[in-house]
């Protein structure tokens, strides 16, 4: 696991009378694991440092190698193996978070991963918490 | 493949561009040559389910399906269908595109018309994981109506159209004025105005926000654990009046089987022509 994940780059443009203003502007969101916040930063290409910097506790949405990586962790889980349908597979990766602390996706970065026959219904909803990359909940789509 | 580019037509001049999660950015946009919006964007589309099997024996399995929260997936590059499509029609101009994510699809629009209206829309369809599910788009509107100060939130209710003094949420009771608005946005010293009219089965809620650098379209609906998401995690008792606003106008629409359903309201500009 890698302690940061870049979630999105996008060009910036802020508001006159800002000094930021007419500056060309990118805004990068990173997520950072090992303390579990998020960095959201602006960076003038053309110099060396951030024009701004916000860190808080906002959960930014998956990255392209998060979705991937909540792809993978599936594989080598016994229960969602047992439950996977013939020609099952993953048809949609989701930013996932729970209510109330009964859920561990409350306070952990989490996705769930929604299986089904391509082109088909979905058929199996599984939870990963993507700190351990490990399996947490696993519960037929019907039941979601 | 194109992801952005200005346009001029229909009496509107404006640019776009495909961002990362909240759908076709809208940015600069004038009518007549006169500054309309700052930016306007569709920042998440969420998605609550409720229960669809009561496990009556089971409490624990009772206890994770309450606790369950909602669910999305950026509108982006990463889930676009095909390109972004620009459409020229009779007495407008049209941006859309299709993303699609497992069981879930949406058509994103963005329709301007040469008398003044501007429809950013969301078609929804797809079948979801089982059909007890709402969706929430929410919009994000930077309306800087002949420039960003100068401006007042109003609300149509009790008969009459009402000043909003502070920052607040201000959902749609049914009643609206003899055009079917029911929020606009007036410019102190032009006089022009944008109205919002909500589409009949959207639930909707409109959030008036004071403009800060910095409170930029978040790329996600959730502020912290436990904590309200955006935009009301933006919300406190700040003074609206005279000062630059941003607007989000959030609906929601539960899934039935007569969907494909088209959410997101008429916007009508006033006083500019």
């Amino acid at each position: 696991m890698e302690r940061y994940r870049v979630v999105a780059v996008e060009p910036l443009v802020v508001k006159p009378p800002h000094w930021m203003a007419d500056h060309r502007l990118a805004r990068v969101v990173v997520y950072d694991y090992a303390a579990d916040r998020c960095v959201d930063a602006c960076v003038e290409p053309s110099t060396p440092a951030w024009s701004r910097l916000d860190i808080n506790r906002s959960q930014p949405m998956l990255s392209r190698e998060e979705e991937a990586a909540a792809q993978k962790a599936w594989a080598s889980d016994a229960t969602v193996q047992a439950q996977l349908g013939m020609g099952d597979e993953p048809q949609a990766t989701m930013h996932y978070w729970g209510r109330t602390e009964a859920d561990l996706a409350h306070t952990r970065r989490s996705a769930a991963v929604v299986f089904g026959r391509a082109g088909g219904h979905p058929s199996l909803v599984v939870v990963v918490d993507l700190l351990d990359a490990a399996v947490t909940q696993v519960v037929p789509a019907a039941q979601w | 493949m194109n992801h952005q580019s200005r346009i001029e037509a229909a009496n509107w001049s404006f640019s776009w561009r495909l961002t990362e999660s909240a759908g076709i950015m809208v940015y600069l946009a004038d009518y007549r040559g006169r500054r309309v919006l700052w930016e306007g964007s569709l920042p998440y589309v969420t998605v609550d389910h409720q229960r669809s099997l009561l496990a009556v024996a089971d409490d624990v399995l009772d206890a994770a399906a309450d606790a369950r929260g909602p669910w999305w997936v950026p509108l982006g590059a990463r889930n676009l269908v095909d390109t972004v499509r620009v459409q020229q029609f009779r007495g407008g101009i049209e941006l859309s595109a299709t993303f699609a994510a497992g069981p879930y699809h949406y058509q994103q629009i963005w329709r301007f018309h040469d008398d003044g209206r501007l429809s950013p829309w969301l078609t929804i369809y797809g079948s979801g994981v089982h059909d007890q599910h709402t969706y929430h788009p929410h919009w994000r509107f930077d309306f800087d109506l002949d420039g960003a100060d100068h401006d007042a939130v109003e609300h149509f209710e009790d008969g009459r159209w009402q000043r909003v003094a502070e920052e607040g949420w201000f959902p749609h009771s049914g009643e609206a004025d003899e055009h079917g608005h029911v929020w606009r946005q007036v410019d102190f010293g032009s006089g022009a105005a944008i109205n919002l009219r909500p589409h009949t089965w959207d639930d909707a809620e409109l959030f008036a926000i004071r403009y800060h650098d910095g409170e930029w379209a978040p790329f996600s609906p959730r502020s912290q654990a436990g904590a309200q998401v955006y935009p009301a995690a933006y919300l406190g008792h700040e003074e609206l009046d005279g000062h630059d606003v941003t607007l989000w106008y959030v609906a929601h629409v539960h899934f039935d089987q007569s969907f494909p359903y088209t959410a997101g309201p008429w916007i009508k500009v006033e006083g500019l022509g």
